[in-house]
């Protein structure tokens, strides 16, 4: 079969009508007058580019320099793979139709499933495999960008009754670092755990609390958060996300990016709800081996609920509506009714501590 | 070869035929192979695209073909990294040394006099480089386009000619524009023909004039109206801690970024006099140029829809967008003229083995 198309030498860009004919093994190229332009052995011809249905079909010989065969229709394809005994990768049987768009819509449902549902499950396995000093290094990183422009409050007297309290509610935990608790003089209503075991206090919440077994609920709540990795699983999935989103964009710098900002990442990450809730039985757990009176988080989650919904731009220690409710139930249930956590006469050192 | 249109006497017309759809499911793929690649296929996505739209626009019944390849991109790539890190590094270092906060602001600021000088050459290095591979990866009829001329030059060129702009207080820009404009297109080539750009810029001066004003009256308006009311939101935002929530600082990215869109829609409408200008003093062997059909509202409305349908569809829509961007193009561009075929030959420049790593690096440049 002779098939119709149009030749360039690649020498000028004069382009002559051409006939394809297809020998056992060279594809034959004639000219106008029925002369023989060229012959390209199958060995070495190769696809200019992908063909769609409707055509061309363009093939250059890699012998043959810059001269390109164009033929008009795709037919010729069927017989230069029988005869060459090659496949060439084409798009020719590609029709974009409703059933395209349809597998494109379900291939991008995946993906974004993917990105929103895989990455959580990959990212606690993934945090077993950081070795502690990583994390404290890392930690430190974060506590430096998050404090920027603040100081930590170091009056000595309460600074060793906020260590004494933290060694009771550690005592019993099995810790691959130990656990750091300072007092920041950051504004906002929070305190915040960030990975390796660092925990910060920020003083209006050393002064909003009205009795130190409300500070000692937060802070067991905040160690729980600690010994379970979870601000290292936050920012990994922070991170990772924004690596993925930048791989989405093509934005190949995003791992880079993302190393630079784990302060930021951690402010705006919170965690999920069942974090929370561990945090929270791991916590009252806490306070429970220490004998200390657990409706102390209690107490301050309901009198501040209202205040903190939407977060002074930091991550939420008590979240929205339902975990609210669930996170009151749960700690009602494992509490302790009695215990003080400290003398009052510490009690007035630690709320001294910033100058 | 003589298809006739209707605007112009003995005048040919570029055609662009892809389809948004088949785009579609091209950047798909691309976009799962960049996830599971960790965005390392970047380089052959980009390479996948243009090839695509070069094999979809065609003149004189011929279509272009794309012949550059994502190994290359990379390797230029990894070059511009290795080229550009030293230079980070001088950049990042001062934030580490032990140093009061004003000097080392001092320090930053002393840096950025020489830094910034070498941002504008490395851009126009890195645009004359880019070309330089688009155009050397280019063929039409088996024939290449090319470049000639130093990327250097150009570098050299754009820091010279923004100084010139500096000292002049912008009056010069449309010369200057201009110039970078002759520099790039008089290096071009179609095989061993060269494109002539006989523009001077002079002609683009009341346009200019026209852009700076109608700046200059946005700007005031801009202060009377969008800012009052900016200032109030933020300090709205700041009085309560921040806690008023995201629904109120959204809003506030949103008017601090539509407020911008009065000036884009005003250069817009210098950039479409700018195109015409540009195209109309163009020259290939004797075949002029025009696209003298580029109306300035079409254009502008092309601009925006485009931007407008990226940021709604989190540029989910960009196989739409450069579909009709080539299209709106090819429609308007016409050669003027019969070309000789038989006399234009093959380029005798040697083919980039590797290209665009700058631009790439720096974010320079569209497709």
């Amino acid at each position: 079969m002779r098939y119709q198309g149009h030749y360039t030498d690649g020498k000028s860009a004069q382009r002559r009508p051409a006939g394809v004919q297809l020998g056992s093994g060279a594809l034959r190229i004639y000219g106008e007058a029925g002369e023989v332009l060229e012959t390209w052995p199958y060995d070495g011809l190769e696809l200019l580019e992908e063909v769609y249905g409707r055509g061309p079909v363009r093939l250059h010989h890699l012998s043959q320099g810059n001269a390109v065969l164009t033929l008009d229709s795709v037919e010729i394809l069927a017989e230069l793979e029988s005869l060459s005994g090659r496949r060439y990768i084409s798009h020719r049987f590609f029709r974009p139709g409703p059933r395209t768009a349809l597998f494109a819509a379900l291939a991008l449902a995946v993906v974004v499933a993917a990105l929103f549902f895989g990455l959580p499950r990959l990212v606690a396995p993934l945090a077993v495999l950081v070795p502690p000093s990583w994390e404290q290094a890392l930690g430190a990183k974060v506590v430096e960008q998050l404090n920027a422009g603040a100081d930590f409050c170091d009056a000595p007297a309460g600074a060793a009754t906020l260590q004494r309290l933290t060694a009771r509610l550690t005592g019993t935990l099995q810790l691959p670092y130990p656990i750091v608790v300072r007092v920041s003089s950051r504004e906002g209503l929070n305190a915040f755990a960030a990975p390796g075991g660092q925990i910060v206090i920020l003083r209006e919440l050393l002064e909003s609390v009205e009795s130190p077994e409300e500070l000692a609920g937060v802070l067991a709540h905040e160690i729980a958060h600690a010994a379970e990795r979870h601000p290292l699983q936050g920012l990994l999935r922070a991170a990772g996300l924004q690596v993925l989103f930048g791989a989405l964009t093509g934005d190949v710098t995003a791992l880079d990016t993302a190393a630079g900002q784990f302060g930021q990442m951690l402010v705006l990450l919170s965690f999920n709800r069942a974090d929370e809730l561990e945090a929270d039985r791991i916590g009252t757990g806490l306070l429970n081996a220490a004998r200390i009176r657990g409706d102390g988080l209690l107490t301050f989650l309901r009198r501040i609920g209202g205040k903190s919904q939407a977060g002074a731009g930091l991550p939420n220690l008590l979240s929205t509506h339902p975990l609210y409710e669930e996170r009151i139930r749960q700690i009602k249930a494992l509490a302790l009714t009695e215990g003080a956590a400290m003398s009052a006469r510490d009690w007035r050192a630690l709320r001294d501590i910033c100058p | 070869m003589t298809e006739q249109s209707g605007a112009a006497p003995n005048s040919q017309q570029l055609a662009h035929y892809g389809q948004a759809g088949e785009l579609f499911a091209i950047t798909l793929v691309n976009l799962l192979l960049k996830v599971v690649t960790a965005g390392i296929y970047h380089f052959w996505a980009k390479t996948r695209v243009r090839r695509y739209v070069w094999s979809h626009t065609s003149f004189a019944g011929e279509n272009f073909e794309y012949t550059g390849r994502g190994v290359q991109l990379l390797k230029g790539f990894i070059f511009a990294l290795i080229f550009l890190s030293p230079l980070a590094l001088i950049w990042g270092a001062p934030r580490f040394f032990p140093i009061q906060e004003y000097e080392q602001f001092a320090l930053l600021w002393l840096l950025s006099l020489g830094v910034y000088p070498l941002l504008l050459w490395l851009i126009g290095f890195a645009r004359f480089a880019a070309r330089r591979y688009k155009l050397g990866h280019t063929r039409w009829r088996g024939i290449r386009f090319g470049m000639t001329g130093s990327a250097r030059s150009h570098g050299n060129k754009m820091l010279g000619q923004t100084l010139l702009i500096s000292i002049t207080f912008g009056i010069y820009t449309p010369y200057m524009r201009s110039n970078l404009t002759a520099n790039l297109l008089n290096n071009s080539w179609f095989g061993d023909q060269r494109f002539r750009y006989t523009g001077t810029g002079s002609g683009l001066i009341k346009r200019f004039w026209g852009f700076v004003v109608i700046s200059i009256l946005l700007g005031a308006i801009w202060g009377f109206t969008v800012q009052p009311f900016l200032a109030s939101l933020l300090e709205k935002l700041q009085s309560d801690g921040g806690s008023s929530g995201l629904l109120l600082q959204l809003t506030a990215v949103a008017v601090g970024l539509a407020s911008y869109v009065p000036w884009a829609i005003a250069w817009l409408w210098f950039r479409a006099g700018e195109i015409r200008y540009y195209v109309a003093n163009t020259t290939l062997d004797d075949v002029q140029y025009s696209i003298a059909s580029l109306n300035t509202f079409e254009f502008i409305w092309l601009w925006t829809s485009n931007v407008g349908a990226l940021v709604l569809t989190l540029g989910l829509a960009y196989p739409w967008v450069a579909v009709r961007s080539a299209r709106y193009i090819c429609d308007h561009l016409r050669v003027i003229g019969e070309l000789d075929f038989a006399s234009i030959g093959q380029s005798s420049q040697e083919v980039l083995k590797s290209g665009e790593g700058l631009a790439e690096a720096l974010d320079i440049g569209a497709i």
